[in-house]
């Protein structure tokens, strides 16, 4: 009895530490791997002095924000694509920012009209080709569908956020019933059940079980720099697809203000901080993103890639069309 | 022809002393012999741990014997080369804790042996059905056959045991102390039961007990068992009356024991006075210094009327007076200690005597002429000529 | 006997079994809610795959568990065979393994570019996979094989104390009434180990319901991913909730059906167990394939994975390595610790209100209390979240009403909501473990000691306790082994800068780059592996009472 109350008190005492906040800070909660926002918030603090404090959960996130309501304790919710952040819009967990400096640094097609959302980074939804065969000179989503590519698509999950926005783009372009066909097409054309993550593909595609897979562009820079992996990157083409059609999908990571953000100046400046040259180079150079800000150049080996033609459809028309392409996923069984 | 017949017999628990060299000190059996007829049930009486459980599963088959061989109607089912799988002897066996079935009702427990590994039937379902209700009008439980074990009191379930092993025809059947979870106003009856089913169906028993009386009731012949080996075997009268040595003399139940020597042929001297044989003794022992061991129920007392102090016994027959310290009332009889001080000494005596002595504690001791017991120095039984079942051990 | 237990104990009981029951209701009552088309979209597409998938799961894990452990169990309660005692112990320890760490290695090695393949094409000569084809470890196959490994010891241990408590004799006139040593084996050991066997299949079924971590990183969707789907993919918590009942009923089958089983396990247990037990010498082939069996299951299921474990650590050391793994087992130490110690003490208290106040309702707060059990986490997740966000809102609220300054959300928004979610989620198994303890108690020692002059209250503390000590401390244990392992409530509910063992290892699983979470993963089936020892100890020894 005695060691239950001892511990009892142990975690009253660490949970009341825990709510005993310093005066200035901000809490996230983040979509976004730990790793991959460190560096910046670890410069914030150091700038500003602000503490930072993370939740970082892959899923459920809004779920929890709104079970939390108005006595939520989050401040600002970084997502890692434009699913979230639109479904956090939409459930109206977010409050407009007016802020000049996040205006001035965000263009105005990769930001809410109404101040609601903003992009921080824009990565390409690329086609990856084995490098057995030559580089595709010119090469669409559309393709996947063709018959030339019987059993040599790979991909992950259909219904991962990135390949949703994929589809949602898709039936933005060419509507609901031409996409349904499509993606039936490329179903009939893997060459296994979509598992694993984007980097799984690219190693599939060395490994001979496939021979073009989708993902995202950034994973490419990532495993380049990674000595185990550089070898599944050196396997295969980077592609730019619709590249004479409507241009490759872009979808975004992106930032919103909650709500009822406890530390509103806080997170205005985390907001804005994020959105500066500096944090974005950080963006740039560690993540191998496409920065938002136009000021900021992508890094090298991302530059290395080429200029390429993106969608230039509003980001919120896309997703608009989100809830939709699941439906669609789950039609054709895409994963089953 | 003998439903089992066991010969020299040396059993271990010890894996070394069973593979080689086996040294005495392992043995938990060592040349046990022991034959039973067709139809005749043999009890084998002894304290726990003296080997009994061992003997039967050695019978069973889960034992290899050191040395020696166990056969079943003539057919050698265990020797130090060999041991037949329990599941070909066709021996039955039934276990204190009655080893039913929990998961079978009445008849599956019963039809058990009747069907083939894997509950097909080995005889036609009419015949197995036959065979189960004749089981049971057998072991008086007709109409129960689809409770569940523990639907049925212990009598009952151990009547089950029963069907159970008989349905099987048996050649011979092993009871390890099967009445001892039994309450005691039923057991007497069931153990009468149990020995008719027996012998209506002409089953050689095999009956292991540590109790006496139920060893009295159930048993054609009674073999008693210590230290790893057969020390005795013969009728329950017998060994009671003339046990061959001390120690089965106080396993078949207590009794008074005083210094003695021999006489003659048919008086031994005591302490308390000379007492007289109804069977010659061996002379050859004459003054050595022996046992007398006396059946309680041979110590006759009377009550001593002091107002006249005349005696209804001859003189010579008659001890000191006695006084009582307690009487017990038993239910058939009476159960007296007795004190007396004389010829240099105290002694502490017990009687058994039908009818309660009236008046005060006086009594008149003494002991009933009959074939008496005597004990050497060894506590071997004196009027023995033979050297009994004598092993290294002793 | 009906003791009078204060009122405290009493409204107590009731309170406490609510408490833990409240998730359960707030679900239910979302459930009831009509969830438009949506749901029909589901049933017209993929919840029939789902829910074949999770029932093929079940079976399959079951199935795959019961061929692993059955023999095992058999061996280790009958058999001589060298290194036995080790073996006991050691057969336990995959219990310490986290499926999904164990699904990533064995992805590891057996996929295409995995040692095993490679050496298959060294082998033969193959080049690429449309050479050959080899069975896909990422499919509901895998899934199955990789969850049998780590849940077969809930199954061992029941069957291997279900075979212990057999009587010899029972065995022995199956033999003597004509069966071969396997015959007998069928027709009566299994048989009379059934209870045990249900109980053991109904926990692993329960579990493998409830997974999460491993059918996602195989990508085999089943009710789980369901619910995760229609939550999070179409924000319908109305639609995820109607799922999750239909998984309740599913589980409160197995329970029932668990609990059916134990009720005549108590009427079996009648025997006496005096005789003293002989192992059995195997030989020839028999001993071979005994140590073989037992063998490859520690291999397999502990053994393998935990080398494999050992050589990411050694080579990816200095990119690993981080003090930070201090502040993750600190984290779930003290989480699991507190939850295993809470569930423990409410497994007594709902326990003794049980066994002491013979009414017709006494028995509902501990039934109440573990309907938890049958929630997979990210259900409980979502359980646990409703009724503790309304209660932090209220107290704001009320807070305000008072003109005091809200405290915020003391209770969601803290480690207390992944205490109370392990509690709601565990506590069924500290539950069974003091309700069977308790029921050895013979209800004789209760008169005798009211009759001494003890109160109800002295009772427990002077009788009671002592006599249950071993089976709650066994309750204490698996919970806190559960504790540790936990992954979807944890990685929903978590604080802010919260990171537990468990949330770091499924984090770099997840990447596909379990190599980095080495340290963090090994720690963890560290962690998991005293308290497993120490749990296999305490029931050998109540097996040798």
């Amino acid at each position: 009895m005695k060691k239950l109350l001892s511990i009892t008190s142990a975690i009253a005492i660490s949970c009341s530490s825990l709510l005993a906040q310093a005066a200035e800070e901000v809490n996230i909660y983040s979509y976004r791997q730990p790793f991959l926002i460190e560096p910046m918030l670890k410069d914030f603090e150091k700038e500003t002095g602000v503490k930072v404090n993370v939740v970082f959960a892959k899923k459920g996130l809004e779920e929890r924000i709104e079970r939390e309501g108005k006595f939520s304790p989050a401040d600002v919710v970084l997502t890692s694509d434009m699913i979230s952040l639109f479904d956090l819009v939409d459930r109206q967990l977010v409050q407009p920012v007016n802020s000049k400096t996040i205006n001035e640094n965000i263009p105005v097609h990769l930001r809410d009209p109404d101040n609601q959302w903003y992009s921080l980074t824009m990565r390409v939804r690329n086609i990856y080709s084995s490098k057995r065969s030559d580089k595709p000179v010119d090469i669409n989503y559309e393709d996947l569908a063709s018959s030339k590519f019987k059993g040599k698509i790979c991909t992950r999950s259909g219904k991962h956020p990135y390949n949703i926005g994929l589809v949602a783009s898709m039936i933005a372009h060419n509507g609901e019933a031409q996409t349904r066909l499509w993606l039936e097409g490329v179903k009939a054309n893997l060459a296994r059940r979509p598992q694993g993550n984007d980097r799984a593909q690219v190693k599939a595609i060395k490994e001979g079980v496939c021979d073009v897979s989708l993902g995202n562009s950034y994973y490419f820079g990532k495993m380049m720099e990674n000595d185990d992996q550089k070898a599944w990157a050196d396997a295969v083409y980077i592609n730019f697809p619709n590249q004479k059609t409507v241009g490759s999908h872009v979808n975004i990571s992106g930032m919103v203000m909650a709500k009822y953000a406890p530390n509103k100046d806080n997170a205005l400046r985390l907001m804005e901080y994020l959105a500066s040259e500096e944090a974005q180079s950080i963006y740039a150079r560690d993540n191998m993103e496409y920065p938002v800000n136009p000021k900021v150049p992508v890094s090298d080996t991302v530059a290395a890639w080429g200029e390429f033609k993106a969608d230039p459809l509003p980001i919120s028309d896309i997703a608009a069309n989100r809830t939709k392409a699941q439906r669609l996923l789950d039609e054709v069984k895409f994963d089953l | 022809m003998s439903a089992l017949n066991i010969t020299e017999l040396a059993c271990a628990y010890d894996r070394s002393a069973r593979k080689s060299s086996a040294t005495a000190d392992h043995l938990v059996l060592s040349g046990v012999n022991l034959a039973i007829e067709d139809g005749e049930i043999v009890c084998l009486l002894g304290r726990s741990g003296c080997g009994k459980s061992t003997l039967l599963k050695a019978i069973a088959g889960l034992i290899q014997p050191v040395s020696g061989t166990i056969e079943l109607h003539g057919r050698e089912v265990s020797s130090a080369a060999r041991v037949m799988p329990p599941e070909q002897r066709g021996i039955g066996m039934i276990f204190q804790d009655y080893a039913l079935f929990p998961h079978l009702t009445v008849f599956d427990n019963i039809s058990f042996g009747l069907k083939g590994a894997f509950g097909q039937n080995k005889q036609t379902s009419e015949q197995v059905r036959q065979r189960v209700q004749d089981m049971l009008q057998l072991v008086n439980l007709y109409g129960l056959d689809q409770r569940y074990p523990h639907e049925l009191s212990g009598g009952q379930q151990q009547r089950v045991a029963i069907a159970r092993a008989l349905a099987n025809e048996p050649s011979i059947l092993l009871l390890d102390e099967p009445f001892s979870n039994i309450d005691s106003q039923v057991r007497q009856h069931l153990v009468r039961e149990i020995r008719d089913i027996l012998k209506q169906q002409k089953v050689a028993g095999l009956f292991v007990t540590h109790s006496r009386e139920e060893g009295f009731a159930f048993a054609d012949t009674i073999a008693v068992m210590g230290q790893g080996r057969i020390m005795q075997q013969g009728t329950a009268f017998d060994i009671y009356h003339s046990p061959d040595n001390r120690f089965i003399a106080d396993f078949m139940g207590a009794g008074n024991v005083l210094p003695a020597t021999i006489e003659d042929e048919f008086h031994v001297s005591t302490p308390l006075g000379v007492v007289a044989s109804t069977q010659p003794l061996s002379v050859e022992k004459a003054g050595t210094s022996l046992e007398l061991f006396i059946r309680p129920q041979m110590v006759a007392l009377s009550a001593v009327d002091k107002s006249e102090g005349s005696l209804t016994q001859a003189s010579t027959d008659t001890f000191p007076q006695a006084t009582i310290t307690r009487q017990q009332f038993m239910g058939k009889s009476i159960r007296s200690e007795i004190h007396l001080d004389c010829c240099q000494g105290s002694y502490q005596l017990v009687a058994e005597h039908a009818n309660p002595v009236a008046g005060n504690a006086n009594v008149q001791l003494n002991i009933i002429p009959h074939d008496l017991v005597l004990f050497d120095a060894d506590g071997l039984n004196a009027r023995q000529k033979e050297e009994p079942h004598h092993d290294a051990q002793t | 006997m009906n003791h009078n237990l204060p009122t405290y104990w009493r409204a107590g009981s009731w309170l406490l079994a609510l408490l833990l029951f409240s998730p359960v209701i707030a679900l239910v009552l979302e459930a009831l809610a009509p969830a438009g088309e949506l749901f029909d979209h589901l049933w017209d597409t993929v919840l029939t795959t789902y829910i074949v998938n999770s029932v093929l799961l079940i079976l399959g894990v079951g199935g795959l568990g019961a061929v692993l452990a059955i023999p095992a169990a058999w061996v280790m309660a009958n058999a001589r065979i060298p290194a036995r005692d080790q073996l006991q112990w050691l057969l336990v320890l995959p219990l310490a393994m986290p499926s999904y760490v164990i699904a990533y290695i064995y992805t590891d090695l057996l996929e295409f570019a995995g040692p095993v393949q490679r050496f298959l094409r060294a082998l033969t000569g193959w080049t690429s996979a449309a050479d050959y084809s080899f069975p896909e470890i990422r499919s509901l196959g895998g899934a199955i094989i990789v969850l049998a490994l780590v849940l077969y010891p809930y199954l061992y241990l029941l069957a291997r104390t279900a075979f212990l408590e057999q009587s010899k004799s029972q065995t022995l006139a199956s033999r003597l009434l004509g069966c071969s040593p396997l015959h007998s084996f069928f027709r009566v050991t299994l048989p009379m180990a059934r209870p045990a066997i249900i109980t053991g299949l109904a926990l692993m079924g329960m579990e493998a319901l409830g997974d999460f971590a491993t059918v996602s990183y195989f990508s085999v969707p089943t009710l789980t991913t369901a619910v995760y789907d229609t939550w999070l993919g179409y924000g319908s918590l109305n639609a995820a909730a109607k799922i999750s009942a239909m998984m309740l009923l599913v589980v409160m089958l197995l329970i029932s059906m668990e609990k059916y089983s134990r009720r005549k396990q108590q009427l079996y247990q009648k025997n006496t167990g005096q005789e003293q037990r002989e192992l059995i010498e195997l030989s020839g082939w028999s001993k071979w394939l005994a140590i073989g069996w037992c063998w490859m299951l520690v291999i397999l299921g502990f053994l393998l994975p935990s080398l494999v474990l050992v050589e990411y650590l050694i080579a990816y050391f200095d990119e690993s390595w981080s003090s930070a793994l201090f502040e993750y087992g600190i984290n779930s130490l003290v989480v699991s610790g507190s939850a295993a110690a809470i569930a423990c003490f409410i497994a007594l208290f709902l326990g003794v209100y049980q066994r002491l106040q013979r009414t017709s309702f006494s028995r509902i707060p501990a039934r109440l209390a573990s309907t938890g059990y049958a929630l997979p986490g990210n259900v409980l997740a979502i359980g646990v979240l409703i009724p503790l966000t309304l209660s932090d809102n209220l107290l704001n609220e009320l807070l305000i009403h008072w003109h005091q300054s809200p405290i915020g959300l003391i209770f969601s928004g803290s480690a207390i909501t992944l205490v109370f979610a392990y509690v709601v989620r565990f506590s069924a198994v500290a539950v069974g473990s003091v309700e069977s303890s308790l029921g050895r108690v013979s209800p004789s020692l209760d008169m005798a000691s009211r009759t001494l002059g003890c109160s109800p209250q002295e009772m427990v503390k002077r009788v009671h306790l002592p006599l249950i000590r071993k089976g709650m401390l066994a309750g204490l244990l698996l919970v806190f082994i559960e504790g540790m392992k936990e992954l979807p409530a944890t990685l929903l509910l978590r604080p802010f800068n919260f990171e537990t063992l468990a949330t770091r290892v499924f984090q770099y699983v997840s990447d596909e780059q379990l190599e980095y979470a080495a340290p963090a993963a090994l720690v963890l089936v560290l962690v998991g592996l005293v308290p497993l020892i120490m749990l296999n100890r305490s029931l050998e020894r109540q097996e040798q009472q």
